[in-house]
């Protein structure tokens, strides 16, 4: 692949000619992580993906049914799936009240007062649906499209159709993944190359700790490094003068280059101490119980800035089967805060016009009742919610059943989401394929509707 | 696609990431059955006969090859490179047969050795290597998609996985024929067994470890889809890996390029559905495994698990007699020891004429803790003023615990004990007391209390016992209960009956302790159910529904339907009908002896006590102050000095028995992962890939029908078609495996197959660069016997093979044509081992598992591979956790089986060779190595080259490292200074280009 490079760009690498402005473009010789203009005029430069693990649910949070609370107690009056994770019994109101908000007046349950004074930024989509009714496959076909097999994650086709707009970061970072249910799988490169496999920050440490894998010296000398560097660009460009024109020899010259300067930019990001106090306390990291999250959103908001095309961070585990009234109300608290100060930052920095804001789980929770405080999987009919980055604010898409079950009109599967978020970065979800295996593949297979309603 | 060439940067990113924005071209359907015949396309015609170019000016090497190669280049008008020099070939061959670099010793002696031969020795020499079953067997991993643990949904560890691995390394190792590698990976199970030793048929089950070795979704609980995917992934591998062709396409329509049909796929399917992959179909389905311990092996694992569990229960057995047998002599001697401990003179026991071994003479210690009691005041204390009463009256004392004892035999009867006040219901595991049904005792709200005592806390089978109860079971609609389980207090309320509505409450972080009075309650207040232990809170539930009312008794010490009893002291036990507030019940926890009335319906108090009463009462104290869990003559937890000697002995010999029989345990049964054959059944077309929508007639059994010649195979009625499937693949007729297998063969020598899509053969796939060399090399793997071996002599004997590198040529920008040999850069496994190799740290330990986790346990964190060091293909490769040293250079995704890695030049490659621990520690290895020597540094340099890059260094590189060394050292502190220099210095060597390629 890498030999296939058309000729010349090393040769001035090597006599170091280039400036800093046309390195870019060397780089992208060398470097599969360029960045590339998009197909059509984009709406959004880049996404930050809030993921609720474990099944945030629906009718608690964002989808108000009045219905539900009118019949709380009696049986669903319809077939519930086939396939269903564990039984349940009678539908059940939420424990939450709902409010209207913003100009908009969108119902949204106390679970999250402070996203709800963002309504005017929201656009709910409220008929999601997907296939799986458990973690790792909802999971999968969340981040990657199939429940079924082995495909690379969206981040990593974002990062592969658009590159990175700072070549001293990795083009998709994921902050606090979690390691089971696919791990690996949800920001996993599969065929692509694998430079677009996601990179991880912590996951299974305190998010405080977290950090990118031998990105630092254990020696912290710098000047020891920068003689090694020197010596080693002698060598290779020794080697380089015997072997004769070879774009991978070249590229790995740069490539420690952009190693060092890594080192020094991505600690940088990750330092917070930068931050005013009102912006810490805008997100919530003076609170324990929301410092957590917090940091993550904050962090989410740094690498989005400094142009990581795909961000996502991870909290959980909204995985309620039992005590949802404590455990959901909990989880809300963690999170209600440092979402909205991330929404309010990045709208008062002006980044929210360009930047894709997306919230959701891997399924959404049964309106009806599992045990005796719980809610089952739910993959039939969930919400997601996006925010900044093209879309109409202060509007809802989507609608389910009077219960919130199934979803009644305006369905968007997780294809569609897909599609759709391709569609705002300047993608055709159609045209973005990969070739393995003799076939060209699609994040969306052979799926796939761009819900052009929410674009603004 | 205009836009395609609007900037010179989608161009160059156009260049290195190729199919970016190709738009899928669907061709029009092409009609009809005859589509799927033996058709035009190259691959599905037979391999011919080619005879080599005859050649004019070239052609000394006389090797086939090259004839082939120099026609092909003299047609473009381009030549071989001239030959490379022996560094640089020994260098490429190690790499190529053993995955290693050589050594400085077998550089030298390569270049030193004249004889004519000496190229095919050292090839012959590298192909015995151990190493090279290692290297090779690491090139079919990546097809085989081979990992040590399931990876997708359900990550569980697949411990016996490696089996499959080193089985792939042996047959290497022994070049086992291609064709049998393959039947016995595809039907290993089916071949013939009469007269084979059970040894090779273990290892033909072990090779079937393929089919199930896959990713799996373990909790899809649409069970028939989970089924049938796992037969999709086995189409897929098995088809992709011998076949070249991506059938999997046609599981929902016919394949949009291939002439391969939905007919095809499910004929094909039939065959893995009548195939047992999975042991079960659970709720987390667990994948299958067969035994493959001899029969020999079972019978001494079963002689050996018999003994074991006779000495256990033997030894279980002696020393529970022998506690009886101790415990039954206190209580045989305690008027002797209460004599003792009052003072008194204690008679010598009497013996029989001499003939018995006099008893031994009463215990010092357990006298004295007797007299302890004794001289408690006898005027206030009822306890010692019973034991002193049997101290002056010895023969009351001689009867005392048979009289005690013998009163309570066999009687469910009443018994009271001491309690927290007065009097307590003394529960002996078989006795209860009872309150009628009356509805007053149901009441809507509710309070539940009592005192508890208990000497232990039940631990095995069901772990609760009731204490208060009323109405049934649990599951009883109007069940109250107040419980202890294990050491924990819990209430149980039942509001509409059944499982589904039992509420619960168990008190979290608040442990009872045995011998001690606990105050345990509960209150319903028709919302809240609220635990109290010691009059605290301890837990509580909503439940906000009505109770209704039972028709049961309320019962004291057992479950009110008799199922389990309780063992202990229950005191100041009521009912109310309203739920007290937590100051009331607090209350009650801390003055237990005041009276309760208000809201009162049932009471257990034990307070009004007649004279007889006391008496008894005081019996029963004494009594479990004596023998009770802890009283004085309770079984010590260490009662082995109290045995009689013999006793101790016959334990001790038991004991020692079976020490031995542990440290001669032989090896646990092994087991493998493998398939059995299921019923043979033939599946209907699933129209649209759906289980759920299937055609009407099934489709007989078989294989790609474009791939075939002659008539349909007859598959057997009996059999899954597994053989007749692995028996069709290697057949010389097959026009597809041979051709797939020596293109991966090629592919892996020179970076690039002949095809360069080696895992697509179909009319999407790349056409063959050399066609007749192809199928020439076909012919000529399959008239060798399919050995690999045979392949490797006769590639790397090529001129082509052995040509140098060269900068491309602008006349083939993709050296497609050979015009020299391409640079590649190491793969993951290379990198990793050369650099422990280099350092001297390479283990090379042949085979086993370091996976040291639980079969079918969840993957934890994968803590082996950053630590260990032996060759890399023994390190556990974790699905979706693969260790990260080598992920970064691309190593093959384990859970898609692929034949061709892309290498990558990404800066977290360089991040490794900056900052990790493998590439610090490894140059710190060396630097210590090096200046261990009894040299000068010019020639410490010289060997760290030719260990690194397999050369010596010019002069000016040497002068340059010096100065190097030197500016290093100055900004250390002179001990540490020469190691952190020389470090450095091989540091910088193992990221050196020249490290990571090979010429």
């Amino acid at each position: 692949m890498l030999r296939q490079c058309g000729a010349g760009f090393g040769n001035l690498a090597l006599l170091g000619l280039l400036s800093s402005v046309n390195r870019a473009v060397a780089d992208t010789a060398a470097n599969p992580l360029a960045a590339r203009p998009p197909q059509f005029l984009p709406r959004a430069k880049r996404i930050i993906f809030l993921f609720m693990h474990g099944g945030p649910s629906h009718v608690d949070t964002f989808d108000y049914k009045p219905a539900l609370i009118r019949d709380s107690g009696k049986p669903l009056p319809f077939a519930k799936p086939r396939v269903q994770f564990a039984k349940t019994s009678n539908l059940r109101k939420s424990p939450w009240e709902f409010r209207p908000y913003g100009q908009c007046g969108a119902m949204i349950s106390d679970l999250f007062p402070l996203v709800g004074a963002c309504a005017d930024d929201l656009c709910l989509l409220k008929s999601i649906h997907g296939t799986n009714e458990a973690h790792g496959g909802a999971l999968l076909k969340l981040h990657t499209g199939s429940d079924t097999f082995v495909r690379p994650s969206m981040g990593s086709w974002i990062s592969y159709g658009l590159g990175s707009e700072n070549q001293n970061l990795p083009s998709f970072i994921t902050v606090n993944p979690t390691m089971g249910h696919g791990g690996v799988g949800n920001w996993s490169s599969a065929f692509l190359p694998a430079v677009h496999q996601g990179t991880p920050i912590g996951g299974g440490v305190p998010v405080e700790q977290a950090t990118i894998n031998y990105l630092h010296d254990p020696n912290e000398n710098v000047p020891l490094q920068r003689a090694q560097l020197d010596l080693l660009g002698e060598m290779n460009r020794q080697h380089l003068a015997k072997s004769g024109h070879d774009p991978a020899l070249e590229a790995r010259i740069e490539s420690f280059e952009l190693a060092f300067r890594m080192q020094t930019e991505a600690p940088e990001t990750m330092n917070l101490a930068g931050e005013t106090e009102a912006t810490k306390r805008l997100y919530g990291l003076d609170d324990p119980k929301t410092a957590s999250f917090a940091r993550q959103c904050l962090l989410a908001r740094r690498f989005s800035e400094r142009g990581v095309r795909f961000v996502q961070v991870t909290h959980g585990y909204w995985d309620q089967h039992e005590d949802l009234t404590k455990d959901h109300g909990r989880l809300g608290r963690e999170v209600d805060r440092p979402i909205a100060g991330l929404l309010r930052d990045l709208k008062s920095r002006g980044l929210l016009d360009e930047t894709l804001v997306m919230w959701g789980g891997e399924f959404g929770r049964t309106p009806t009742l599992q045990g005796t405080d719980g809610r089952d999987h739910h993959p039939h009919a969930f919400t997601m919610w996006l925010a900044g980055g093209g879309v109409k604010g202060g509007h809802s898409y989507g609608v389910t059943d009077e219960y919130g079950f199934y979803c009644a009109d305006e369905k968007v599967h997780v294809h569609d989401l897909h599609a759709t978020l391709l569609a705002l970065l300047g993608i055709n979800h159609e045209a973005l394929t990969y070739r393995y295996a003799g076939r060209d593949f699609r994040l969306t297979d052979v799926e796939g509707r761009v819900v052009s309603e929410i674009f603004a | 696609m205009p836009y395609r060439f609007s900037t010179l940067a989608l161009l160059l990113s156009l260049l290195v990431v190729t199919p970016w924005l190709r738009l899928v071209a669907v061709p029009a359907s092409p009609g009809g059955e005859a589509f799927f015949a033996p058709t035009g396309h190259w691959s599905f015609q037979a391999i011919r006969e080619v005879a080599p170019p005859t050649l004019g000016r070239v052609g000394q090497s006389g090797n086939p090859i090259d004839a082939f190669i120099e026609t092909s280049l003299a047609a473009h008008d381009l030549h071989l490179a001239p030959p490379a020099d022996r560094r640089t070939l020994i260098r490429r061959a190690t790499f190529d047969l053993t995955g290693l670099p050589p050594t400085p010793e077998e550089v030298a002696a390569f270049i030193a050795d004249t004889r004519p031969d000496a190229y095919r020795r050292l090839v012959d020499r590298l192909m015995a290597s151990p190493r090279y079953g290692e290297r090779w067997g690491r090139w079919w991993l990546d097809v085989a998609r081979y990992a040590d643990t399931n990876g997708q949904d359900e990550n569980k560890v697949m411990a016996n996985a490696w089996r499959y691995r080193d089985w792939v390394i042996k047959a290497f190792a022994d070049d086992l024929p291609f064709d049998q590698f393959t039947t016995q990976q595809i039907a290993g199970d089916l071949l013939p067994t009469n007269g084979v030793p059970d040894e090779v048929i273990f290892n033909r089950w072990i090779a079937t470890g393929l089919l199930v070795m896959g990713p799996k979704m373990l909790a899809e609980q649409d069970k028939p889809k989970l089924v049938m995917d796992m037969v999709d992934e086995q189409i897929d591998v098995v088809t992709r890996a011998f076949l070249g062709l991506t059938v999997g396409c046609a599981r929902c329509h016919d394949h949009k390029f291939d002439p391969i049909s939905t007919r095809d796929y499910y004929a094909l399917a039939g065959i893995f559905k009548s195939t047992r992959a999975m042991a079960n179909l659970d709720f987390v389905s667990k994948f299958n495994e067969r035994c493959i311990s001899s029969p020999q092996e079972l019978a001494a694992l079963e002689a050996h698990e018999k003994s074991l569990v006779a000495n256990t229960n033997a030894l279980a057995a002696a020393i529970q007699n022998a506690n009886t047998a101790l415990t039954a002599s206190w209580k045989r001697d305690f008027a002797s020891y209460l004599a003792a401990a009052a003072g008194a003179e204690v008679p010598a026991p009497a013996t029989d004429q001499g003939t018995t071994p006099a008893r031994p003479a009463p215990d010092k210690g357990l006298v004295e803790r007797l007299g302890k009691l004794l001289m408690v005041d006898a005027t206030t204390n009822t306890l010692s003023g019973t034991l002193n009463i049997l101290a002056v009256s010895p023969d009351r004392a001689a009867t005392f615990v048979h009289d005690f004892e013998d009163s309570r035999r066999g009687t469910n009867g009443v018994h009271l004990a001491p309690g927290i006040v007065g009097g307590a219901f003394l529960a002996s595991g078989n006795n209860y007391l009872e309150i009628a049904h009356r509805p007053d005792l149901d009441p809507p709200q509710l309070t539940m209390e009592t005192w508890m005592l208990t000497d232990e806390f039940p631990n095995d089978g069901d772990t609760r016992r009731w204490l208060l109860n009323k109405n049934g079971s649990e599951w009883t609609e109007g069940h109250f209960g107040l419980v202890i389980h294990r050491d924990r207090a819990g209430v149980y309320l039942n509001i509409g009956g059944g499982k589904d509505n039992v509420f619960s409450v168990f008190s979290e972080g608040y442990n009872l302790k045995a011998g001690r009075w606990h105050h345990i309650a509960a209150t319903y207040d028709g919302a809240m159910l609220r635990l109290y232990c010691d009059g605290r809170p301890a837990g509580e539930a909503t439940v906000n529904r009505p109770r209704k009312p039972g028709a049961q008794s309320l019962a004291l010490g057992r479950r009110q339907d008799g199922y389990i009893y309780f063992k202990g002291r229950l005191d100041e036990a009521r009912v109310l009908d309203r739920a007290l507030a937590p100051a009331e019940i607090a209350a009650h926890a801390t003055q237990p002896g005041r009276p309760v009335e208000a809201g009162v319906v049932a009471r257990w108090e034990f307070n009004d006590l007649t004279t007889e009463d006391r008496k008894a009462m005081a019996e029963v104290e004494a009594y479990d102050a004596l023998f009770g869990a802890a009283g004085v003559f309770a079984l010590p937890k260490e009662p082995r000095p109290y045995y009689p000697p013999t006793t101790r002995e016959a334990i001790e010999q038991l004991e020692h028995e079976h020490d031995t029989l542990m440290a001669h345990a032989p090896a646990p049964a092994s087991f493998a992962l493998s398939v059995t054959d299921d019923q043979p059944a033939d599946l209907p077309v699933h129209i649209r890939g759906s289980h759920l929508n299937l055609a009407k007639d099934p489709v007989p059994r078989g294989f790609i029908r474009a791939a075939y010649r002659g008539e349909p195979p007859l598959l057997s009625a009996k059999q899954s078609g597994r053989l007749e499937l692995a028996r069709w693949l290697t057949s010389p007729d097959n026009p597809l495996m041979a051709r797939v297998i020596v293109n991966r063969l090629w592919q892996a020598h020179f970076g690039e197959g002949l095809v360069r899509t080696p895992d697509n053969f179909g009319v999407r796939g790349d056409l063959p660069s050399h066609p007749e060399l192809l199928d020439w090399l076909a012919r000529e793997f399959m008239r060798t016997g399919w050995s690999v071996k045979a392949m490797h002599r006769l590639i790397m004997a090529s001129a082509t093979y052995r040509q140098q590198t060269r900068e491309t040529s602008p006349a083939d920008p993709e050296n497609r044509y050979l015009s020299h040999f391409p640079r590649q850069r190491l793969e993951a496994e290379m990198v990793r081992d050369a650099l422990l190799e280099v350092s001297g740290r390479l283990d090379e330990k042949v085979g086993g598992t370091l996976v040291s986790w639980k079969n079918d346990e969840y993957a934890p964190e994968d803590k082996v591979s950053a630590s260990s060091t032996r060759r890399t293909i023994y390190l556990p490769i974790v699905r979706d956790r693969v260790y990260d040293a080598l992920t970064i250079f691309d190593f093959a995704n384990p859970s898609v089986g692929m034949s061709r890695r892309v290498p990558t030049v990404v800066s977290h490659q360089a991040l490794f060779f900056l900052n990790s621990p493998l590439v610090k520690d490894s140059a710190t290895a060396l630097a210590r190595t090096l200046l261990a020597r009894d040299t000068d540094d010019r020639d410490r340099i010289r060997q760290a080259y030719e260990r690194v890059l397999c050369r010596p260094p010019e002069n000016d590189e040497s002068a340059r490292a010096y100065q190097f060394l030197a500016s290093v050292e100055s900004t250390f502190p002179p001990t540490e200074a020469r190691t952190a220099a020389w470090s450095a210095l091989c540091q910088t060597l193992f990221a050196a280009n020249e490290f990571l390629y090979r010429d």
